[in-house]
């Protein structure tokens, strides 16, 4: 029986789309079995970062009991498996949430990891997604909004049985006025699993005609590096990326040497080292 | 590229040294979020059902949790005086389930409260709340207090 793991949040825009995606391609590209999905059955945006929105037969079907999972399993990039929701509302307003958990439940045993893209809030569908699972992945960006949002998506994620394995701080710009990850780790009595920089690459993965994911546009980028970590600590592997080449010469040394002097957080510098398996 | 990086350092520079944003770690905030999860931390290791439904109660949001049979007698209660609770609700739900035999929870709404009637295990559940709570929320709610049950040799 594989994990099932929910990616969740509570608030909005903390990137649990792009880690969710991102996240899957790097487990597959480590030979890992992962099927995705996007369970965010009002908001599919997993299903448009993957290019996939057009699919005819999407979790909707599903829930609807108008077609079979195998149906709605489609192949992604690096032989990832990818299941997408629909974008239509008249659907959207005809779906069965509660039926989320038998779907995944048939599926679990076919892959190493069921990754769901949870909605963001905590209404019915992000209930729905959390109590299909048996694990969760909190996100939050490194400020009090987000930090509040995960507290209670954490407190909702165990009152449904779920266990939420750490948090993955997201977008974090190494700035004197962010909450550190030791204090959202104390805080939110959890491990900090990633903590994943603030970077332009991630934030291009939208901004071209075909929406494409950072890992399969840049690996070296300084995302797609925590990602890996993050992937290898997931599924217990070692990193197998090269530090030296990821950190692209000695002129990208001297500026990271000046970043971490001037960036004013003591997680500053310590952000691309610290994730050891 | 080189010339981008050479701004980001000079700003980064020019911030630090002029101090020109006034970021501080939001200490106040912080705290409020610390007492917010001190009031969310449930005890439920506790060998007394009445003592469970009680800290089940705090835990899923809920005013009260009556238990009873399909004939209406109590089994468990978080009120003392939940008889005609049980009474009503158990009758209320057989009669709909003689109607409506698919039906799955019953929700009743009055002025100030919700009433969501449904079975498990043989038992009838009647969850009073503020708000609806969810099939999915009242399912683990039931499921909870069974697996306390079966191992308290019911």
């Amino acid at each position: 029986m594989g994990r099932s793991i929910a990616i969740v949040s509570g608030k909005g825009g903390v990137g649990k789309t792009s880690i969710c995606a991102n996240l899957g391609i790097a487990l597959a590209q480590r030979g890992v079995n992962v099927c995705l999905v996007d369970a965010d059955i009002a908001m599919a945006n997993l299903s448009l970062l993957l290019g996939m929105q057009s699919s005819p037969i999407t979790l909707h079907d599903v829930l609807l009991g108008e077609a079979g999972i195998q149906d709605a399993i489609y192949d992604g990039p690096n032989g990832l498996k990818f299941i997408p929701s629909g974008l239509s509302l008249e659907n959207y307003r005809r779906v069965d949430a509660d039926r989320l958990a038998t779907v995944i439940k048939t599926i679990q045993s076919k892959f190493d990891f069921v990754l769901l893209d949870g909605p963001a809030g905590i209404e019915k569908s992000v209930l729905a997604t959390i109590a299909s699972t048996e694990e969760c992945l909190l996100i939050a960006t490194p400020d009090s909004p987000s930090i509040a949002d995960v507290l209670k998506t954490k407190i909702v994620a165990q009152r449904l049985g779920n266990k939420p394995l750490g948090v993955v701080l997201n977008m974090v710009r190494f700035e004197k006025g962010e909450i550190g990850k030791e204090e959202v780790s104390r805080m939110m009595e959890l491990p900090v699993y990633a903590t994943i920089p603030y970077d332009d690459e991630m934030r291009h993965s939208f901004q071209r005609d075909k929406a494409v994911p950072v890992m399969l546009r840049n690996l070296q980028a300084k995302s797609s590096i925590e990602v890996q970590k993050l992937a290898a600590r997931l599924a217990g592997l070692p990193v197998q990326f090269d530090e030296k080449k990821s950190s692209g010469g000695i002129l990208s040394s001297i500026l990271h040497f000046f970043a971490s002097l001037f960036g004013g957080n003591k997680n500053n510098g310590k952000g691309m080292e610290e994730m050891k398996v | 590229m080189v010339f981008r990086n050479v701004k980001r350092i000079m700003r980064s520079v020019t911030k630090r040294v002029l101090d020109v944003e006034d970021n501080r770690t939001p200490q106040e905030q912080m705290k409020l979020l610390n007492n917010f999860l001190s009031r969310h931390k449930f005890e439920l290791n506790t060998s007394s059902i009445q003592d469970l439904v009680q800290s089940m109660k705090k835990k899923h949001l809920v005013d009260s949790i009556c238990i009873c049979s399909p004939n209406g007698s109590i089994v468990i209660s978080t009120d003392e005086n939940d008889f005609s609770e049980a009474i009503i609700g158990s009758a209320m739900f057989n009669y709909i389930r003689t109607e409506l035999p698919e039906s799955e929870t019953i929700l009743v709404k009055d002025k100030e409260n919700w009433f969501m009637i449904f079975p498990y295990n043989g038992k009838i559940y009647i969850i009073r709340a503020a708000s609806d709570l969810t099939r999915i929320e009242l399912q683990i709610l039931a499921k909870e207090i069974e697996s306390f049950l079966k191992g308290h040799g019911d």
